[in-house]
């Protein structure tokens, strides 16, 4: 079974007020997540709530990508006990959840994952956990300073995809349900609701500030294709990288894991996995200390073909959807659009 | 599939451990009789495919498989202690277990090269995978033309399988060479690299080689196939990666558009080339 059964979109309306109470009454009944404002550093992130007074509506995006919802940093797959297995024991790990505040960006990576994780061998520690979860996207009237998710097509505002999309205008929300679990959540809560025209996508676009797309991606795709991206873009990179694996961490597609044997203090034996990076500079050697990747340069290379590349081919999405997080925190001062415009421009 | 479950996997017993030399073992293994969770027969795979080995404790590696299908109840893994796991498993007994998932990877396609005459060229331990193939082709060897065996090995001491090269070799229409590195007491056959075996081939080009071993080996070993005049899609090689899942799901196998573990890790260096991986 998919993760998302499409369903041709309806369309509804709720106002502020409504929604504040739709989301309190959701945070009673189920686990809710939420976009939060950090009282001390001003900073916003997901976190569990119970009341809608606790959500945070006046954000560009979250620090963190909602990906670790599904795909944790650190999750058990299995425990043993004393290397027998035979005595192995699975948990069924995954809730039912509801996620309010999630991007265009970050709904479309989440798109992307689901076909990642359905692809050739199905994930199921991943796919259980989107299964159960419905997402409340609310798209976004501007871009802002980080974002350029017009030049990656994924955002602001999608199309199709969504659970239940929410777009500000003026003093209500315009919703559109686009799946069958997003329909269910409207059913169950219809009385929030009130009634919605169809959305007028053109209208709304043309009002979206900072929309200018930053890059031309089909060019920037051709030049990678055919390899040409001068030596000089790579050294730069491969010099400013400190190899610290936060672009990976915070990047909503990025998914490599690293898979270890762990037992606790208490002697409870686990197999766990965690996020891994293909920055550090050990993710591709092997005993023995032969690596694939034979230098900082390949390094680097490899996550721009990647994203910018193979994951255009293989799923019709770019692997970069444009939330900019990345950006934000390169402690060598590496900008991915900067030098992705690099690439556009011939670089 | 071994095992029912992707990431779960299945015990298997170890039947028998030969040492092969001083830093390699072959396991004889066998699924663990009434084990719940059962997948498929022991001989269910393709040669040229690999298992990720658990020793709960220690963590999971991938292994080729190095048995053919052909044989029944029982398959053979080549290890080199080289890591944590591979120590693990090389301190483990007869009677004892690995758990097992897979087999994962494409394998060789036997049937794409029937009625081909074949060419190996294994350095060290890479004769593992290419060994499932060429059993599989002594007991199907009306299928398959002429078969000629390079082997090289640093040392006389790193040699593995050597008695059944011997075997096969005395087979009709198969040929196997073998070379150390270095001239060494006690040995009076072949001196210098693998590749130096391949003037001893006589009409190349009408061989597909398959090349398997470190990846300086398969470097020189695919240079030199090429000049000899051999097309670059009868050159088949198969990849060593570092993997977690096996699977498609952990990338570190990632290369050029494609992992290791699912699209290989066997591939013809006509697709090697076109994903631009460094050889």
């Amino acid at each position: 079974m998919g993760v998302k059964q499409k369903i041709k979109v309806k369309n509804a309306s709720i106002t502020r007020a409504n929604l504040l109470k739709l989301l309190t009454q959701i945070g009673k009944e189920k686990l809710l997540v939420a976009p939060v404002r950090n009282e001390v550093f001003g900073d916003v992130d997901f976190a569990f709530v119970r009341t809608g007074e606790q959500i945070c509506f006046d954000y560009d995006n979250t620090v963190s990508s909602p990906k670790e919802f599904f795909f944790p940093n650190c999750e058990c797959m299995f425990t043993f006990e004393r290397a027998a297995n035979e005595s192995i024991r699975t948990e069924d790990s995954a809730e039912a959840m509801v996620l309010f505040g999630i991007r265009s960006c970050d709904v479309k990576a989440i798109d992307l994952l689901d076909n990642f994780y359905e692809r050739d061998f199905q994930d199921n520690y991943y796919l259980d956990k989107r299964r159960k979860s419905v997402i409340i996207s609310v798209a976004c009237s501007e871009l802002y300073e980080q974002c350029f998710c017009t030049s990656t097509r994924t955002g602001p505002l999608l199309e199709e995809g969504f659970d239940i999309q929410l777009v500000p205008v003026d003093k209500f929300y315009s919703v559109q349900i686009g799946s069958e679990k997003g329909l269910e959540l409207f059913e169950e809560y219809k009385g929030f609701f009130a009634d919605g025209k169809k959305f007028n996508v053109k209208e709304f676009m043309a009002k979206v500030k900072n929309a200018e797309p930053k890059f031309d991606l089909d060019n920037v795709y051709k030049k990678l294709r055919n390899e040409q991206v001068g030596d000089f873009l790579w050294d730069d990179i491969a010099g400013r990288c400190q190899s610290c694996g936060l672009c990976l961490f915070l990047c909503p597609t990025c998914s490599c894991f690293s898979v270890t044997d762990k037992t606790t203090a208490a002697g409870l034996q686990r197999r766990v996995r965690q996020w891994d990076a293909c920055y550090f500079r050990g993710f591709t050697r092997m005993a023995g200390g032969n690596d694939a990747v034979r230098n900082n340069q390949e390094m680097v290379q490899r996550k721009y073909q990647h994203k910018l590349l193979q994951q255009v081919d293989e799923f019709g999405i770019c692997g970069c959807v444009g939330c900019g997080r990345c950006n934000l925190v390169c402690v060598g001062n590496v900008n991915w659009l900067e030098n992705i415009k690099k690439i556009d421009k011939g670089a | 599939m071994f095992n029912s479950k992707l990431y779960i996997p299945r015990a298997a017993v170890i039947s028998d451990v030969e040492e092969l030399t001083y830093d390699t073992k072959l396991f004889k293994v066998r699924f663990k009789e009434g084990h719940k969770g059962n997948g498929s027969s022991e001989n269910d795979y393709k040669p040229g495919q690999f298992v990720q080995v658990s020793v709960l404790g220690a963590g999971e590696v991938p292994i080729s498989v190095c048995s053919s299908p052909t044989e029944d109840d029982y398959f053979e893994l080549c290890v080199r202690k080289i890591g944590l796991v591979t120590g693990a498993m090389h301190s483990l007994k007869e009677g004892e277990e690995f758990g097992i998932r897979g087999p994962y990877g494409n394998g060789f396609s036997m049937e794409q090269v029937k009625g081909q005459d074949l060419l190996f060229v294994a350095g060290g331990i890479g004769l593992a995978p290419l060994r499932s193939v060429i059993k599989y082709v002594l007991d199907n060897r009306d299928d398959y033309g002429r078969v000629t065996i390079l082997y090289g090995a640093r040392t006389k001491e790193d040699i593995v399988f050597v008695e059944e090269m011997h075997q096969w070799g005395k087979e009709d229409s198969i040929k196997v060479l073998m070379t150390i590195d270095r001239p060494q007491e006690g040995w009076d056959g072949h001196v210098g690299v693998v590749t130096t075996l391949l003037r001893e081939v006589r009409q190349p080009t009408k061989y597909k080689a398959l090349v398997c071993g470190p990846a300086i080996m398969i470097h020189f070993a695919i240079k030199e196939l090429l000049d000899l005049g051999l097309k670059e899609k009868d050159i088949i090689t198969t990849l060593e990666r570092h993997m977690k899942c096996g699977v498609g799901k952990c990338g570190h196998c990632y290369i050029g558009g494609k992992y290791v573990c699912t699209d290989g890790p066997v591939f013809t260096y006509a697709q090697l080339n076109a994903m631009n991986v460094p050889l």
